[in-house]
């Protein structure tokens, strides 16, 4: 058997309110190997952002929250292990970067020592001097052309591109197995958003590092993914390699989905979208 | 010859800030005719937002012209000035007042210019709300009970309530998942003809301008770099920046691959 990076298996996740519970995931699978890029493609409120949540270990200690099935990462069962165990991966087996560089970044600390921040998950007891060094070294390696007088900035002295940069520098500085990337770039222009995954193509490459890509931008998924899965109100509908859903989508959602794409070819080509809903509800489909 | 519906000439914009100044526009000219709909592009910074304002009339230009109907527009607007010119925004949330119900947002800009009594305005707002695809009922609900797409559905209700005659479109899809967005598009192209609507759509997604715009103005550091009708933006563009915007937009199919491939290697690389 294969050392899988991430498994998730019969995921449900349920809200309990008051009046009412609100099942947000229903026996979701999936598992990401190790290299992998793979994307999770749904719209807002599909259950995208839980998932990454869940693999993040950031929904299991709220109250009135039931997760049914199990997550493994590395072969290690989050059921199994404590929370403190669960808090050291963070940051450092896995990582994270966000829709939104310049609002997840802190604004009152500068660069370095948000770096710092960082580095110190893995190494306690590492020196400024050092994280300067390393901080440097990646922040070259993402192109950026100054760095020492980008770690001296704070976030909103530099642009949306150079925070996006920073962001991906930071998730990826102790080199983790898994990087969740939460639609990276997407509130950022076309020419930056080409730039963000073109670069994190290039480093996680160089790095091996797998990524779990959550987006509900199919151009993006296109150009980024080796494998997709398609989520539509918690429930998986379609999963396969990239080109194959492309080339051949079965379910009447990922159809839907593909159609409502506006394209740079010819004029007027936003079909009519489906709005009976009720198709999407059909079992999924696997290539 | 008729007279275009806005005339823009030679507009500038330079924002003073701690001694530095800023050239957020410089030397903007573009005619647009009624029923037309031109799509403003260019990265965040460019000045696309900027020439918006000045159209609305929100910052006054620091020098050039701008026309409606053949008539000069002053800094200060009148009424009715302000009232054929209206704006939707990007995000829904934040540009519809979250305490107020959405048959009084509907209502207000009735209520500014006069439009009809007011026995007969809460038909309107119906009337509006329909027009946009929304059932009547919603007109007691909060802005926090609606989705994405209904909220900018709303906005765009509010827009037309004035019955203005260009309507400038700041990103109003971006925020919108794809299926949402397109329902959106539709409702505007249904819109723009229903109602001999003139747009002007300010957004950086080159997807959505190809399926919206009939002539695209490409900026770049408050320039315009090209000006050209859509077809021709798309299959061969004058300006080297152009075919890099295409270029870096993501797609979806072999035929759109092949077009972008065709850009890129015409495109002569820059430094």
């Amino acid at each position: 058997m294969k050392n899988l990076t991430l498994e998730i298996i019969r995921l449900s996740l349920t809200f309990e309110g008051l009046m009412e519970t609100n099942q947000v995931l229903h026996e979701i699978s999936l598992n990401i190997a190790p290299k992998e890029k793979v994307a999770l493609v749904g719209e807002s409120g599909s259950g995208k952002s839980v998932t990454a949540r869940l693999i993040l270990g950031l929904l299991q200690s709220r109250a009135k929250t039931k997760i049914q099935g199990a997550i493994r990462f590395e072969g290690q069962e989050f059921g199994w292990i404590t929370e403190k165990e669960r808090d050291q991966l963070r940051g450092t087996r896995m990582s994270m970067i966000f829709q939104d560089p310049v609002s997840a970044l802190n604004p009152v600390y500068n660069i370095e020592t948000q770096f710092h921040e960082v580095l110190r998950r893995k190494h306690p007891l590492i020196t400024r001097r050092q994280v300067r060094k390393e901080a440097i070294k990646i922040l070259e390696d993402v192109h950026i052309v100054h760095p020492e007088r980008v770690l001296k900035s704070f976030p909103f002295q530099l642009s949306g591109g150079m925070n996006q940069r920073v962001m991906i520098a930071m998730g990826l500085i102790n080199k983790p197995t898994l990087l969740i990337a939460d639609e990276p770039g997407t509130a950022l222009d076309v020419t930056v958003q080409d730039q963000t995954l073109h670069l994190m193509q290039e480093m996680v490459a160089k790095r091996e590092t797998s990524v779990f890509l959550i987006s509900h931008n199919l151009g993006v998924v296109r150009e980024f993914s080796d494998r997709l899965y398609v989520i539509y109100q918690g429930r998986i509908v379609e999963e396969g390699k990239t080109e194959d859903v492309f080339a051949d989508p079965r379910h009447p959602y990922t159809k839907a989905l593909l159609a409502a794409v506006p394209g740079i070819t010819s004029g007027n080509t936003i079909a009519d979208v489906i709005n009976d809903t009720s198709a999407f509800r059909a079992p999924k489909e696997v290539h | 010859m008729t007279t275009p519906l806005l005339e823009v000439k030679n507009l500038a914009k330079v924002f003073k800030q701690d001694g530095f100044e800023i050239n957020a526009v410089r030397d903007f000219s573009v005619s647009v005719k009624k029923g037309d709909c031109l799509a403003i592009v260019g990265e965040s910074g460019s000045g696309k937002s900027t020439i918006a304002n000045m159209i609305l009339g929100v910052h006054p230009p620091t020098s050039g012209e701008i026309h409606f109907k053949g008539k000069l527009l002053s800094p200060r607007r009148r009424k009715n000035e302000r009232r054929v010119l209206q704006l939707v925004q990007q995000n829904p949330y934040s540009s519809i007042n979250p305490s107020r119900r959405i048959g009084a947002t509907i209502k207000l800009p009735l209520k500014v210019h006069g439009i009809g009594s007011s026995q007969d305005r809460p038909g309107r707002v119906e009337e509006l709300l329909a027009e946009v695809g929304l059932p009547a009922s919603y007109a007691r609900r909060a802005p926090s009970t609606l989705s994405g797409g209904q909220c900018q559905r709303v906005a765009i209700a509010r827009a037309l309530a004035s019955q203005p005659e260009l309507i400038v479109l700041d990103e109003p899809t971006s925020a919108l998942d794809v299926l949402v967005q397109a329902r959106v598009l539709i409702l505007l192209q249904e819109l723009q003809s229903k109602r001999d609507l003139t747009y002007i759509f300010i957004t950086h997604d080159l997807a959505v301008v190809r399926n919206m715009a009939d002539r695209v103005a490409v900026m770049r550091d408050g320039q315009l770099l090209e000006l050209n009708p859509t077809g021709k933006i798309f299959e061969n563009p004058d300006h080297n920046y152009t075919r890099s915007l295409i270029s870096a937009s993501p797609v979806i199919t072999k035929k759109e691959i092949k077009l972008r491939e065709k850009l890129k290697a015409g495109l002569v690389r820059e430094r």
